[in-house]
């Protein structure tokens, strides 16, 4: 076998409120493609910057080539033969492609000679069979073509071990095979190649050893040979699932919301939603999986009136509103809890009194202009003890409160949305709504949402957890590149088929939805 | 290489922190005030005396401690105003001009009136020119993008040109100096104590309006939301454009009050050396106020008394220029802002991993 050149052991990393590795092993052998698998925030991103000096581990050691190492920077990783393309990379728009590629070599004298660097950069080009357009500036070139620049960048500075963060994201399925064509050739070489995805696919052509990371502890840590795409996503989603599912609602209440073929636009002019069907009834909790960026963020803006459909049909509660504002459509009850929690769904900097007031100090605590600051500290008080948020008091700063509490703070707002009458929300867009969270906070995030539910509100849960989707969801539906697959009741569904709808890979049999 | 102190983030700000870093920042400040009086040929200990006991130590030094407190409060205000909803109003200055502007256009130009009537009215249009120059930033940041720290402050070269135009040219005094003929009795505004005009109370009252509005009311609330994060803002539904261009139009506004209480308390004429700064020196006052309203009262009245003291030790000792204690006031911030990072984090010892 060939010997170890990056071995990691007991790595540990926190950050305040998070544990982002936990003693995670990891080793990296010459001419191997080895793929690193895990859902997002499973801690793959932090341990790589840990191996590329971007971040200082808290625990365990690093070897590179039998030698313990002590990375303060990226410099020292470089200076080690470890290269790194990250998934948004950063590269002088303006420039030339060979301008990008030879800046920042360390060897590089003050007045180069471009001939020569020229020559040195299509030679290391020929050799792993990668062809740049070396002149063309580089906001010219397709991503695809971007992340080849990078990526011979990354070898020209002398890289023999190369770090890929998630690159087939931006890539076609040509790109795609190019890409690995250049891998396979760079690890027959002597190099070595960590490939971090969470596609399944991708990592049983490419990678020849797989090391799968879960809630920030390496799990599994093997050959390929032998495993295939349903092995791979039960590791990666772990089985610890609780099956005290909740009782499905019985008598499914009148629709409170329909999506038909809607799209929506996003980043890079591709779509971010693409047709997307979806039916929602009253007491109903629908789950929402995918890995993210998925067009998750995208589905909660849209139905909360945050965005606007490119194409296709919306209806919230009963009516058509392709275009309502968000205080129209929450003044109807419906409720949103953001995915950006600190910025959006609180401003940190304020009291957890006037946040808790954010979306009802117009229509309940304003009268001839004036903020009737005694009835809203009394309704904070209230609201604060109903939901047990844990705060010196109304006056606290926001930011002070632990991840837990601020997301009690955006639900103790968001479930006291006000429709005519009484108060309630009848719609809850719920995103995320325990990412981050401790077990007891999520706990009692999800205690929430169940209850609304019984009370009669529908629940869009967009989530990661797939345990938590499947404990709490009458039905679950996946999305992946913007394409909703399913829902499906949830009983119905295995853990094993929604890892592989998130990868991208749902049975043929199922195709036909 | 690694330290025996790692850096962590405290969890919250602590004012202890931040009281120890004003303390120290002004202590360093006086230390290097003290080599700067050195350098200049000053017996350092006994200027730093002159220093402080000049703007509080006569009823003729309290006075214009008062005086020059009036257009750094209106100016600070100004700027102060502005952050709440995030805005940086560099402009304060040209506001400022534009208002000492607009106001002595009306007590040269405009029908004659008693004063009664005649000095709400040139407050009024002086405040309304000063808002109108702020809203131009405002209406250029939420249309065209435009950043406001830019604009703000290119903004005050161009009133700081009209003013000389006009005092150089149309506006010219019968002498020939460039500066506009004395404003009649009714354009002047009342004295309260010595040179200190009804300037004082209007800004107090301003002061005291502007706070209530902004803690008290709804619109008060939406500036404070939009400001403290935008998504969050949009989110809740405050109309954020809105709100940022009425919350020029007031900043202008007081900015515009500073430059005629300027002209119609202090000056009773327009010429172009108006404001010695008053707009930038008012940045940093509201910053050390941490944009604090009524706060900046205060620290304006603590910067004007470095302004009063500094006079008094150029005057008492002639090596002393006045760049010394704009260096004094620099060094001041400088030493603030750099200790800002203390609030936010702390030195923790580490432990026995190495």
């Amino acid at each position: 076998m060939s010997k170890v050149i990056v071995e990691l052991s007991g790595i540990r990393k926190v950050f305040p409120g998070v544990v982002a590795n936990d003693g995670v092993d990891f080793a990296l052998r010459q001419g191997q493609i080895h793929a690193l698998l895990g859902e997002n925030g499973a801690g793959k991103s932090t341990l790589m910057s840990v191996l590329m000096g971007l971040y200082t581990p808290d625990g365990g050691s690093i070897r590179v080539r039998g030698e313990e190492r002590r990375l303060r920077s990226p410099r020292d990783a470089i200076a080690l033969g470890l290269g790194m393309v990250h998934q948004h990379f950063v590269q002088s728009e303006r420039h030339s492609a060979l301008d990008n590629i030879v800046l920042g070599h360390p060897e590089l004298p003050l007045f180069p000679s471009r001939a020569r660097l020229r020559a040195e950069v299509e030679a290391a080009a020929a050799r792993f069979g990668l062809s740049v357009e070396l002149d063309a500036p580089v906001h010219s070139l397709p991503v695809g073509e971007r992340q080849k620049v990078e990526i011979l960048r990354v070898l020209y500075h002398g890289a023999s071990i190369l770090i890929l963060d998630e690159p087939t994201a931006v890539l076609s399925r040509q790109e795609t095979v190019a890409l690995f064509e250049v891998l396979r050739r760079f690890a027959a070489d002597g190099g070595a190649v960590v490939f971090i995805s969470h596609k399944l696919d991708e990592v049983l052509a490419i990678a020849d050893h797989v090391t799968v990371l879960r809630r920030g502890r390496s799990v599994e840590n093997r050959a390929i040979a032998g495993l295939d795409a349903a092995a791979l996503a039960r590791m990666m989603v772990g089985q610890e699932l609780s099956l005290q599912r909740r009782q499905a609602s019985d008598e499914p209440g009148p629709e409170i919301l329909r999506l038909e073929a809607v799209s929506a636009a996003g980043p890079r002019g591709l779509p971010a939603l693409d047709g997307v069907s979806l039916g929602l009834r009253a007491g109903e909790l629908l789950g929402i999986a995918g890995v993210s960026g998925s067009g998750q963020g995208e589905l909660a803006e849209l139905i909360t009136g945050m965005r606007r459909p490119s194409a296709g049909s919306l209806w919230v509660l009963g009516e058509a509103r392709p275009r309502t504002s968000p205080r129209a459509l929450r003044d109807l009850g419906v409720a949103h809890v953001p995915a950006d929690r600190n910025r959006t769904g609180v401003a940190g900097s304020l009291s957890v009194l006037e946040n808790l007031i954010l979306d009802s100090y117009a229509s309940r605590f304003s009268r001839m202009g004036l903020l009737r600051w005694r009835d809203a500290r009394a309704w904070a008080e209230q609201r604060i003890a109903a939901l047990d948020i844990q705060c010196p008091g109304p006056g606290a700063p926001t930011a002070s409160l632990s991840g837990g509490n601020v997301q009690k703070v955006i639900l103790a707002r968001e479930l006291a949305v006000r429709r005519a009458g009484d108060d309630g929300p009848r719609l809850i867009v719920a995103a995320y709504p325990c990412r981050g969270l401790d077990v007891g906070a999520a706990e009692a995030v999800r205690e929430q949402l169940l209850l609304a539910c019984r009370g009669g509100a529908g629940v869009v849960l967009i989530s990661e957890d797939l345990n938590e989707l499947f404990r709490l969801s009458d039905r679950i539906g996946v999305l992946f590149r913007g394409r909703l697959l399913g829902p499906e009741p949830t009983a119905s569904l295995s853990l094993e088929r929604v890892g592989l709808m998130m990868g991208g890979q749902d049975a043929p049999a199922e195709e036909a939805s | 290489m690694t330290g025996a102190f790692r850096v962590e983030r405290r969890s919250r700000p602590s004012l202890w922190a931040e009281l120890g870093v004003i303390l120290a920042a002004v202590l360093i400040a006086s230390a290097a005030g003290c080599g700067l009086f050195a350098i200049a040929g000053a017996p350092p200990l006994e200027a730093l005396a002159v220093l402080v006991k000049e703007p509080f130590g006569s009823a003729y030094g309290i006075s214009e401690t008062l005086l020059r407190t009036v257009p750094l409060a209106f100016c600070a205000l100004a700027v102060a105003l502005a952050l709440k909803i995030d805005l940086w109003n560099i402009g304060a200055e040209g506001q400022l001009y534009v208002g000492a502007l607009a106001g002595s256009w009306l007590a040269l130009h405009g029908p004659a009136m008693p004063g009664p009537i005649a000095l709400p009215a040139i407050l009024l249009v002086g405040a309304f020119a000063g808002a109108l120059w702020a809203v131009v930033p405002g209406l250029l940041k939420v249309y065209g993008r435009v950043n406001e720290i830019i604009s703000t402050l290119m903004l005050n070269y161009v009133a700081i040109a009209w003013v000389e135009l006009m005092v150089y040219g149309p506006w010219k005094g019968e002498d020939g100096f460039p500066y506009t003929a004395l404003f009649d009795e009714a354009w002047r505004l009342p004295l309260l104590y010595k040179r200190v005009h009804a300037g004082l109370l209007l800004v107090v009252l301003l002061a005291l309006v502007l706070w209530f509005i902004e803690r008290r009311t709804t619109i008060g609330y939406e500036i404070r939301v939009a400001g403290a994060s935008q998504p969050a803002a949009r989110y809740g539904g405050v109309p954020v454009l809105s709100r940022l261009l009425l919350v020029m139009a007031f900043a202008g506004g007081a900015a515009g009050l500073a430059g005629v209480c300027e002209v119609s308390g202090v000056e009773y004429r327009l010429h172009a050396g108006i404001s010695p700064g008053y707009g930038y020196t008012a940045i940093i006052i509201a910053f050390l106020a941490r944009r604090h309203l009524l706060v900046s009262l205060v620290v304006a009245f603590l910067f004007a008394a470095l302004v009063v003291g500094g006079d008094g030790v150029q005057v008492s000792f002639p090596g002393v220029s006045a760049a010394v204690v704009q260096v004094f006031q620099g060094l001041l911030l400088l030493l603030v802002l750099a200790g800002g990072w203390f609030t936010r984090y702390r030195l923790v010892r580490r432990g026995g991993e190495p």
